[in-house]
């Protein structure tokens, strides 16, 4: 499924639903809703922060942190698996 | 996400189902939120005028400012003929009111045009002096001077800013159409271009003439720009856009990216990596991968989506031809 969404997703490994809903609340991961911010304030997936696609070179650093010293795991997701 | 890996997040993972599959299995939603990363600073609080003080300062002029041309006009009357009662109502109570000529005004039929009258005259600051107020009636022709103008004031601001509003709107309007006119004639130049390029290429010898190679990079770099532009008409859209004239751009973006393979799979390597041609390359590469049916804010018709999803792949590909030749 990952490989039908290069390269905007890349090649990043999948995660399933039942891991995130297992890992939920785990401070060592983030989830981060690549959508448009309208689509994000619509609904978004509990506890996910808001990074659009079209923001990524500009905002990445102030939600995600910085890259260097990245521990957590960040969990990437779209509108639908196509 | 390739564009995050460049900027160095390696632990990341893709949730593929996305909010669709979460959805289909009845998982909790949130809405509304802007939440913060766990961890990051947190914004320092916004300066706030006190509740009170914004309502004594704001209420009459937020409450004006809401309403409609019609509206404040018939305030404005409303005031006046108000005013216009009270000193009627002083006339009838047998109080000093007013003076017409220097003599009191009686509380008549004519009483009452005439504390009319005046009260239009106060209200519009126009202040003939035929009729004069006196005693404490003073103060209250002042207060009603002073809002008949502010009111009016309005009235007039209303009546103006539609018609600016209204200029504006179709500026923007004009100038959109401009811009789309100019994307569709530039994609058109840039495919002709890159089409020759990428025939002269083919023809020449293996070194390539550099004089056409610098058309191409020349080409390359408009290409970029234009699809900088087509990016952002998709991921961040000002004014709606008509389905026919966005299907005529995604196709000949199509056949730009189409022709663009073509040509960076007959660049010699040494060309294809040099900085000019190699970063356009790379922009171009990344933001039509970032291009997909899925991912735009609007909702597009199936064949666009198709189209947005064909240049993601065609950009893909790009990519693939740009690292391993």
């Amino acid at each position: 499924m990952a490989a039908t969404n290069a390269p905007l997703l890349g090649t990043a490994p999948d995660i399933s639903r039942q891991e995130l809903l297992a890992r939920r609340g785990d401070p060592n991961l983030l989830l981060v809703d690549v959508l448009p911010r309208e689509s994000f304030l619509d609904s978004h997936l509990p506890g996910a922060v808001s990074l659009p696609v079209a923001d990524v070179p500009a905002l990445a650093r102030t939600v995600l942190g910085d890259p260097s010293e990245a521990s957590r795991e960040i969990v990437l997701y779209c509108a639908s698996p196509t | 996400m390739r564009l995050l890996q460049d900027l160095g997040y390696t632990r990341l993972r893709l949730f593929s189902g996305g909010l669709a599959e979460w959805k289909e299995n009845d998982l909790p939603l949130e809405r509304g939120i802007l939440l913060e990363p766990p961890g990051s600073p947190t914004r320092p609080p916004r300066m706030r005028i006190p509740k009170r003080e914004r309502l004594r300062i704001l209420g009459l002029v937020d409450a004006l400012a809401s309403r409609s041309v019609g509206e404040v006009l018939a305030a404005w009357l409303g005031l006046i003929l108000l005013f216009g009662l009270i000193y009627c109502v002083v006339e009838v109570a047998g109080g000093q009111g007013l003076l017409e000529l220097g003599r009191p005004v009686p509380a008549t039929w004519h009483g009452f045009l005439t504390a009319l009258y005046f009260s239009f005259v106060t209200a519009t600051s126009v202040g003939y002096g035929d009729v004069v107020p006196v005693g404490w009636m003073r103060a209250l022709a002042i207060v009603a001077a002073a809002s008949g103008l502010l009111i009016f004031g309005f009235v007039i601001s209303k009546f103006l800013s539609r018609r600016q509003d209204a200029l504006i709107s179709e500026i923007h309007r004009i100038s959109f159409e401009e811009r789309l006119d100019r994307i569709q004639t530039n994609l058109h130049l840039v495919l002709s271009e890159l089409q020759q390029a990428s025939e002269d290429c083919a023809g020449a010898s293996a070194e390539g003439t550099p004089r056409s190679l610098v058309r191409a990079e020349s080409t390359v770099l408009v290409f970029a720009g234009e699809l900088r532009t087509i990016h952002d008409l998709l991921y961040r859209p000002q004014r709606a856009l008509s389905e026919e004239v966005l299907e005529g751009i995604l196709a000949n973006l199509c056949a730009a990216f189409g022709a663009l393979a073509e040509l960076v799979a007959c660049m010699p390597a040494a060309i294809r990596g040099s900085e000019a041609l190699g970063g356009s390359l790379r922009t171009i590469s990344r933001l039509g991968g970032e291009i997909c049916g899925e991912c735009v804010p609007r909702e597009h018709a199936p064949a666009l989506k198709l189209w947005m999803d064909r240049i993601q792949r065609l950009a893909e590909g790009l990519t693939l031809t740009r690292i391993e030749r």
